[in-house]
């Protein structure tokens, strides 16, 4: 007998429950041993689960996603008598059958109030995703750096895993450096070590779970490859504070830099491989010569960091956090959904944002880099 | 909502926008669609992104359901799971390369009789890594026929395939699955 078709009757039958492995086994173990090994593979195949764990947390916080937007979806059609309202389930056990195009009302055009109202909410919206986007680039004596702080931290408390929490700390620290560049550059000493303080902060934060997520054998490559050019980006910062003077924020740096190091080391933290600069953006490999007493620690050089985790260290003043190469910034229209993004919350690819459109405006904050590390597929999508 | 209300009933009941109806859809089937997001996307955090948009378009497109023209609501979610999955491929444009996937998803020991050579508890990750080297036809064959158990028929549905091809895909599939297994199995054999 033909072994695909052979294989193919076993499968029906363990699907009817009409044979067995063993009883295949028994009829053509001596004369199609391949096929009855593929059976045996594809019984285990039927046995694979994933971790309860993993699941049970996925069905909760998908679920609250879902339930999420669909409530915070318009309703598009007014509510017909009888038909049962999206939040009153209880009636709708007797809803009737969708009724026929023609019976539904048309609808009303709004009343001056409404369209009043509605302009208002508009303008609202709008001003603040402008406010939240110019926060963005705000330095500490800017009045929107207080927001900036605050959506930072609001991403930080809702990011749902460990692998957000580091995407979202690693644009923390991103920033802060940018924001120690800018304020190096201004002169505002003060202002750069405060910033350095915080920097410091994050990056032991950054390491401490990089650390647990390694106890965790969690997939920490995005992480471990952005912490690793955040800290070639702060011997970055360290050269140039020293090029322009600022030896008491390049020390300040250089100090935090060599407590992380020892951090790194005490958690066990394994960094990418040393590589060549980082593409695009003029930062240099190895450990750049601070002279004047500054010696910042040793790095290793980061292999290129998809994505907007780290901003640009070469570009004071662009927006960190933003749109890398992953995905568009978020916001009104790159994805479909009202509301949009915040500044710096890149859409990653294969999130809801992107796959969709549909839920980009309830999508889970996404700060990092992410790229659905996935193979190719070149099959085309089915109707439906 | 009764706890053995018929599925089709429950349905009918999403479409007239019936959220507590549709919540029973999802216990119903988010372990399945997830299970087959997630064999298919190496980030846990990326499957649920996929999964969620997955239950949203059904919960707004669930009208174009047709018990007439679709095998099953399962399948009709799975074919949205997989054009999902399918967009997300084209938009991140990202290959993982088997090695890396080998480094990180690297587990599990042989824990069984060394003559059969997939004698061992298969997990996930070690799943996950063989899929890795087969064709993408082959892979979503491996997850929708044997690891969700569907018909060659349903699979067709889903694929846009013939019941027959699927058939012939399948046996190559498992072929080259346990091939790679194999390989596997000697490697931590020796090792």
């Amino acid at each position: 007998m033909d072994e695909e078709l052979l294989l193919e009757r076993c499968l029906e039958g363990l699907e009817t429950w009409q044979t067995s492995v063993s009883a295949c086994a028994d009829h053509h173990q001596a004369d199609h041993p391949e096929v009855i090994a593929d059976l045996r593979l594809a019984q285990r195949l039927r046995q694979v689960r994933l971790p309860e764990q993993e699941v049970a947390g996925a069905r909760a916080r998908v679920r609250l996603t879902v339930l999420t937007a669909i409530e915070a979806e318009p309703v598009a059609t007014p509510v017909q008598p009888g038909e049962a309202p999206l939040r009153d389930s209880a009636s709708s056990s007797v809803a009737e059958p969708p009724r026929r195009r023609s019976d539904r009302p048309r609808l009303r055009v709004p009343r001056p109030p409404a369209l009043l109202a509605a302009a208002l909410i508009l303008i609202a919206l709008l001003g603040g995703w402008m406010a939240s986007n110019a926060a963005t680039n705000a330095l500490p004596s800017s009045p929107l750096y207080g927001l900036k702080r605050v959506e930072e931290g609001l991403a930080l408390v809702t990011a749902w895993s460990d692998q957000r929490r580091g995407d979202v700390l690693l644009m923390m620290a991103g920033r802060r450096l940018v924001e120690i560049r800018a304020e190096t550059h201004d002169g505002d000493v003060a202002a750069a070590r405060a910033l350095a303080a915080d920097f410091d902060a994050t990056m032991h934060h950054l390491i401490e779970l990089t650390a647990t997520m390694q106890t965790h054998h969690e997939d920490t490559h995005r992480i471990t490859a952005g912490l690793a050019h955040t800290l070639a980006a702060e011997n970055e910062a360290i050269r140039t504070a020293q090029q322009s003077g600022q030896t008491i924020v390049a020390q300040t740096l250089a100090t935090a830099a060599q407590s992380q190091q020892i951090a790194i080391q005490a958690n066990s933290v394994t960094l990418p491989p040393v590589s060549t600069a980082r593409p695009g953006t003029g930062t240099t490999a190895g450990t750049p010569s601070t002279g004047a007493g500054v010696t910042p620690p040793t790095t290793p050089t980061p292999t290129p960091l998809v994505g907007p985790g780290v901003p640009p260290t070469g570009s004071t003043g662009s927006s960190s956090g933003g749109s890398g190469a992953s995905g568009g910034k978020g916001g009104p229209g790159s994805s479909g959904g009202p509301g949009g993004h915040g500044p710096g919350r890149g859409v990653r690819p294969g999130s809801i944002g992107a796959v969709g459109g549909s839920l980009a405006f309830i999508s889970k904050t996404t700060c990092g880099a992410g790229q659905p590390a996935v193979s190719g597929l070149t099959n085309q999508r089915q109707p439906v | 909502v009764p706890e053995d209300e018929p599925e089709a009933s429950l349905v009918v009941r999403a479409t007239q926008r019936d959220t507590v109806a549709f919540e029973r859809l999802y216990s119903l089937y988010f372990d399945r669609v997830y299970r087959y997001v997630r064999l298919r996307l190496d980030n846990p955090a990326d499957a649920e992104d996929v999964t969620a948009t997955v239950f949203y378009r059904a919960w707004s497109q669930i009208d174009r359901f047709s018990p007439k023209h679709d095998a099953s609501f399962a399948v009709w979610l799975y074919r949205l799971a997989r054009n999902l999955i399918v967009d997300t491929y084209r938009r991140a444009r990202v290959v993982l390369p088997l090695d890396r996937a080998i480094e990180h998803d690297a587990g599990g020991e042989p824990t069984g009789d060394a003559e059969n050579e997939v004698e061992w508890r298969l997990t996930i990750a070690e799943l996950r890594v063989a899929l890795l080297a087969l064709t993408d036809e082959q892979r979503e064959v491996v997850v929708l026929r044997f690891v969700e158990g569907l018909s060659a028929r349903a699979v067709g549905e889903i694929m846009g395939k013939q019941e027959g091809t699927v058939r012939g895909l399948q046996y190559r599939a498992i072929e080259a699955l346990r091939r790679v297994l194999a390989g596997k199995g000697e490697r931590v054999r020796d090792g």
